[in-house]
């Protein structure tokens, strides 16, 4: 799930679970704390040989957590604690030129060498007031001191460059006040849910073709606490809570076999009840079983491909909706540094992007749909910009990019979607022209007629696609062969598809992959379906490509979609060989 | 013979175990037991059959609390089952874990997978299982290109055996449970860190408590089985500043025992911060050192860890088979190397010296091997390497010190290392014969090195065989008698077998380090003892230093 799980697995001897969750400080005096300690850092941070800070930040994310896994009716671990974090960024010069947006290897890379702390600190658990503060304020002196370096370094390297780029480094912003604290804080049994955990991981027992499998819960209560210079303050609650089930197997020849289930939402009570739960593990399990069972594609597939729930948020999500987001070219002293990924649509504002029955909205400040709770729901942005709805693509064309207050070319100011300190999307919301909306049996049609155009005996529908965080996160820890981290570009490994023939009659397909699905592969949506989907998923931070990134909550509602052309190939690499010997949950004795 | 005794053995055990061992134990020693002799016998048709197994389950307690600057920082506890699996393929004499020049031999790539804390025997089976499949298939691609790196090249220095035959180890104990009050020590730390925050210049201040019980589950193919518990009581108190001049200065203090009631009382602990706080202050305003060449006293346990780091890696056994290792020591088996009234033990049996708690104790190391006292240098003259049940040339078998934490494969490792002389003298003689010997060097005063946190050492053949150790307190001592004055921003630099035979003479203290030692095979308890010792020449060099001033502003 979220970043926490490999931090859990790497330190687990010094996993350290809290047990006092009630705050011994008010949420006013935690903003007092703030508010004193900055304000001395403005007024008399300096040194004299340096420039002064123009503008001061400060966040403190208070969190609580609980966390379980579970195999085969027994906890493997269970942890609840609390972490405070705080994070002090300072800028020196003024809007238009400072010391961000510059890529310095020097600093950036070695902080703490001489293990001193850096901006980024734990707080005491226990903290007060005063213990607050000294955390700020040894904080404050790190990032100050490198925010003089690294301007002084900025100018150095601008005074010997004929640089293009004149966008400013940082929009200014009116302040804003924004203080959440009315909210009912969920309460909840951690007990009974560990205890739920190992009942449900007791289903793969009757499904012993299944090599191993996991169950996973995760529940976080974050409160975030802002406050700027420019007076802009916040306090805003962050909960999410996360449900993950998971197998894999090897067929006979070797090939592993994924599948899983996922529910996420914000508070605990709103996941779906045990009953449910159950229900979709059986049905994870059955489904194992039936794709064990499939064979996979003879030849490589390059025809018309309906992409249904699931399957179509994944194919948004992971291929095209990064792409919305504002990406600010570092500069470096070797020069503007180039955007390594999703930059396809960096200079297209105004362009077609999609047919002209599709339009994008972006909607953080909607809670749920048609019931279904959204996690990337929000009031405020993480800068303290207050969230707006807007629509992104409006009939095919692109409007704007998703942006913060780092300043683009064709973007200068932000429209609040900066999520942990680079542009990120919350909620995405995918809306057809209704007359390109139609039935799932009238989509499935539409492909069975382009498929005879085109004299091919079967068309496909995918139903289910990788999730990015949980290949990353549960598989390695479940496979049954050696994990191999990282994906070939453009491609997107399916969990789920179908071969669909002329008789309407549905095969399940085993082992195949997506190939060469990119942006442009989304102008060739030919229809979309009538229920839209919501897919709620822990997506991929996409920031700079030289910092590592985490993940954080996300919607997308989407209809099924079809498309036009899109490649689907057989996996062909060396599997490793299949178990040697027969899971000892197959034995008799 | 010896088969029949070990079954006798077996079978009281068994039944000892029958009656002490919680099921959960129980379960799990029969599932690892059931799966180990399943992969051997089915296997063995296999091109390339695995000739060992061994499972070792850490099951892991720990707990604990830290209090920084007066509140506590985190406070917790936790317990998890890892499972590590030694799987051989191949024979004794040349096997996957073959280290070839390109580096087959991984450390990084040990098999390790998490156990559930409870469950019945087939889901403990199922998952132990499907961590051995995984092992396997890794273990016959490892041996596979073992022999074809090995067909490549020249015949090697060392052609001793990748893996030595020893006698199976048969010692059950049940999982002790200690009740650990974790409200107790942060009480305690939330009255005795009051100080940290009445001294205002310091920047960070840290007192932990933490406790650890490996309950450790070994068994393989040879026949050993293992359960013995591991546990450990640990305080620590972290203190730094900054100088003036940018340079960052720390001390800290590990208290350990063997049990919650052999830690210091609340008192001792309120002394020991008063005592550290104090001399982190008066080293932040002790002035730079200069560059020194001359005699300087090591004192007890500043020279434990300056021969824990200059000495004990390098007799580390595996070592001497790296064709990439300098192997300082390999050519002085049976020579001279220290002054003849030292010897140096490595002695993992005990548990104490002269009162003080030793944290380099086990009974077994994770080789299933004894634990075994291995005088490695008697009377001056080098005997023994510390070995693992990976052979070197003339050394054949482990002798009980192949180590390792979870998820990584043993390597020889350090335990309880003793530095023990029989030219003993008070402690003031000692140090009058440093002030005689800078007398006669014409030299202004010699150092006096208090405490050191550690090194770095060179092994390798392509840099120079230095050492780097790495002082906090030094103190420089006049001949004219001025007062000894403490001063900061040393490093003593040297090579070992020129800075031995320097060694002229100990004093009659005793000095223990107890400690964690990181290294290829993960972090292991340690201690190391040893009297003060005098080198009549000794070399310091100028400390790297930050160029960072102190905070500007003070601390609100």
């Amino acid at each position: 799930m979220k970043q926490f799980r490999c931090l859990s697995i790497l330190v687990l001897l010094f996993l350290i679970v809290i047990t006092k969750n009630t705050f011994g400080i008010s949420h006013y005096e935690i903003l007092q704390a703030m508010r004193d300690e900055l304000k001395r850092s403005m007024d008399s941070l300096f040194i004299e040989t340096l420039q002064k800070p123009y503008y001061i930040e400060y966040s403190l994310k208070v969190s609580n957590y609980y966390q379980a896994n579970s195999f085969l009716g027994s906890l493997t671990d269970s942890s609840q604690g609390k972490k405070v974090n705080l994070n002090v960024k300072v800028r020196v010069g003024d809007y238009k030129l400072d010391n961000t947006n510059f890529l310095d290897f020097s600093f950036s890379f070695f902080l703490g060498g001489f293990d001193e702390s850096g901006s980024s600190r734990n707080v005491p658990v226990d903290f007060d007031y005063f213990s607050l503060r000294r955390e700020f304020w040894l904080a404050t002196d790190f990032a100050y001191k490198n925010a003089a370096k690294t301007y002084s370094k900025k100018i150095s390297v601008l005074k010997n460059r004929v640089i293009k780029d004149t966008i400013p480094d940082f929009a200014y912003s009116k302040p804003n006040k924004f203080i959440d604290t009315n909210v009912n804080i969920p309460t909840f049994d951690f007990v009974k849910v560990c205890k739920m955990l190992e009942e449900l991981s007791k289903i793969f027992l009757n499904y012993p073709i299944i090599n191993s499998s996991i169950v996973s819960f995760e529940h976080f209560q974050d409160w975030e606490y802002f406050v700027n210079s420019e007076g802009t303050e916040y306090i805003k609650p962050v909960f999410f809570t996360g449900f993950e089930a998971a197998g894999t197997l090897q067929t006979s020849d070797g090939m592993p076999i994924n599948d899983f289930y996922s529910a996420y939402s914000t508070v605990p009570n709103k996941l779906p009840e045990k009953d449910s739960l159950e229900k979709a593990i059986v049905s994870l399990c059955e489904n194992l079983v039936k794709i064990q069972k499939a064979k996979t594609l003879e030849d490589s597939y390059s025809g018309p491909v309906l992409f249904t729930e699931q399957a179509a948020g994944e194919l948004f999500a992971q291929v095209f909706i990064p792409n919305l987001l504002a990406q600010r070219s570092l500069l470096s002293e070797q020069g503007t540094q180039q955007l390594s990924r999703y930059t396809a649509f960096q200079t297209k504002i105004g362009g077609r992007v999609l047919p002209e029955f599709l339009s994008i909205y972006s909607v953080p400040l909607k809670s749920d749909f048609n019931g279904v709770p959204l996690l990337g729901y929000f009031k405020v942005d993480d800068e303290g910009t207050p969230a707006e709805n807007i629509p992104v693509v409006q009939n095919g064309y692109l409007k704007t990019l998703l942006s913060n207050r780092t300043p683009i070319k064709r973007i200068l100011s932000s429209n609040a979607n900066d999520r942990e300190g680079s542009p990120m999307f919350g909620n995405i919301e995918i809306v057809p022209d209704r007359k390109y909306s139609k039935s799932f049996n009238e989509l499935k049609q539409k492909m069975m007629q382009l498929c005879k155009q085109r004299d091919l005996p079967f068309g496909i529908i995918v139903k289910k696609i990788m999730n990015q965080n949980l290949y990353s996160t549960i598989f390695p820890v479940i496979s049954p062969v050696e994990y191999k981290f990282g994906r070939e570009q453009n491609i997107l490994n399916v969990v789920e598809a179908y071969k669909v023939y002329p008789d309407g009659r549905e095969e399940v397909i085993r082992g195949v992959e997506l190939k060469g699905i990119t942006t442009q592969s989304f102008k060739d949506i030919i229809l979309v379906g009538n229920r839209p989907y919501v897919l709620n998923i822990l997506a991929p931070l996409v920031s700079s490509s030289f910092s590592s990134g985490g993940y954080i909550g996300a919607s997308v509602i989407v209809p099924d979609i079809l498309i036009e052309d899109a490649e689907l190939r057989p996996i062909e690499v060396d599997f490793p060989k299949p178990p040697f010997l027969e899971n000892p949950l197959l034995m008799k004795n | 013979m010896k088969k029949a005794i070990l079954a006798i053995f077996f079978l009281f055990f068994w039944g000892f175990l029958e009656t002490t061992f919680s099921q959960s134990e129980q379960t799990l020693i029969n599932s690892l037991k059931k799966e180990l002799s399943r992969f051997i016998e089915n296997l063995k048709s296999q091109q390339y059959p695995p000739y060992y197994i061994s499972y070792q389950v850490f099951d892991v307690e720990s707990a604990g609390v830290t209090n920084s600057f007066g509140r506590t920082f985190s406070k917790g506890s936790s317990r998890f089952r890892f499972l590590d699996i030694d799987l051989r393929v191949g024979d004794y004499q040349l096997d996957n874990t073959h280290q070839t020049e390109r580096g087959s031999f991984s450390f990084s790539s040990f098999q390790s997978s998490r156990l559930p804390l409870n469950g019945d025997e087939k889901s403990i089976r199922s998952a132990i299982w499907n961590a051995t499949e995984k092992a396997y298939k890794e273990a016959a691609k490892q041996y596979q290109n073992v022999l074809s790196s090995k067909a490549l090249k020249v015949k090697e220095e060392d052609t001793s055996a990748d893996f030595s035959r020893e006698e199976p180890s048969i010692y059950f104990e049940p999982r002790a449970q200690y009740k650990v009050d974790l409200n107790k020590w942060e009480a305690i730390f939330n009255r005795v860190s009051k100080i940290f925050r009445e001294n205002k210049w310091l920047l960070e201040g840290r007192i932990s408590f933490s406790y650890n019980n490996y309950y450790e589950i070994f068994v393989n193919s040879e026949g050993s089985e293992i359960a013995q518990n591991d546990p450990r009581f640990w305080i620590s108190i972290y203190v730094r500043t900054k100088a003036d001049d940018g340079m960052v200065l720390y001390l800290y203090k590990n208290f350990f025992g063997f049990s919650e009631s052999e830690l210091p009382s609340e008192d001792s602990l309120k002394n020991a911060l008063t005592e550290i706080i104090q001399k982190l202050k008066k080293l932040r305003d002790a002035p730079l050192a200069e560059t020194y060449s001359g005699p300087a006293i090591l004192k007890g346990e500043a020279s434990g860890v300056f021969f824990h780091e200059i000495f004990g890696h390098r007799v580390e056994g595996h070592r001497q088979k790296d064709p990439r290792s300098a192997q300082t020591f390999k050519s002085y088996l049976n020579k001279k190397i220290l002054p003849e009234f030292m010897n140096v033990v490595f002695d993992p049996t005990i548990k104490e010296i002269n009162g003080f708690k030793l944290s380099g104790y086990y009974k077994y190391d994770d080789e299933g091997v004894k634990a075994q006292r291995v005088v490695s240098v008697d009377s001056g003259v080098f005997k023994n390497f510390i070995m693992s049940r990976s052979p070197i040339e003339k050394f054949p078998k482990s002798n009980g010190h192949g180590r390792k934490n979870y998820g990584y494969r043993a390597v020889a490792r350090q335990s309880n290392l003793i530095v023990e002389s029989t030219k003993k003298v008070p402690f003031s003689t000692l140090r009058k014969m440093m002030i005689d010997e800078c007398k006669k060097q014409g030299l202004e005063y010699g150092l006096i090195f208090e405490t050191v946190e550690g090194g770095f050492t060179f092994t390798g053949r392509t840099i120079p065989n230095a050492f780097n150790v790495l002082p906090i307190v030094v103190y420089k001592v006049y001949v004219d008698g001025r007062p000894d004055e403490m001063v900061r921003g040393v490093d003593l630099i040297g090579t070992p077998l020129t800075t031995f035979s320097n060694i002229t003479a100990t004093a009659d203290d005793l000095g223990v380090f107890n400690g964690t030692c990181g290294a290829e095979s993960g972090g292991v308890p340690v201690a190391a003892v040893s009297p003060s010792i005098l080198v009549s020449k000794i070399e310091v060099q100028k400390k790297e230093k930050s160029e960072e001033k102190p905070p500007i502003l003070p601390s609100p």
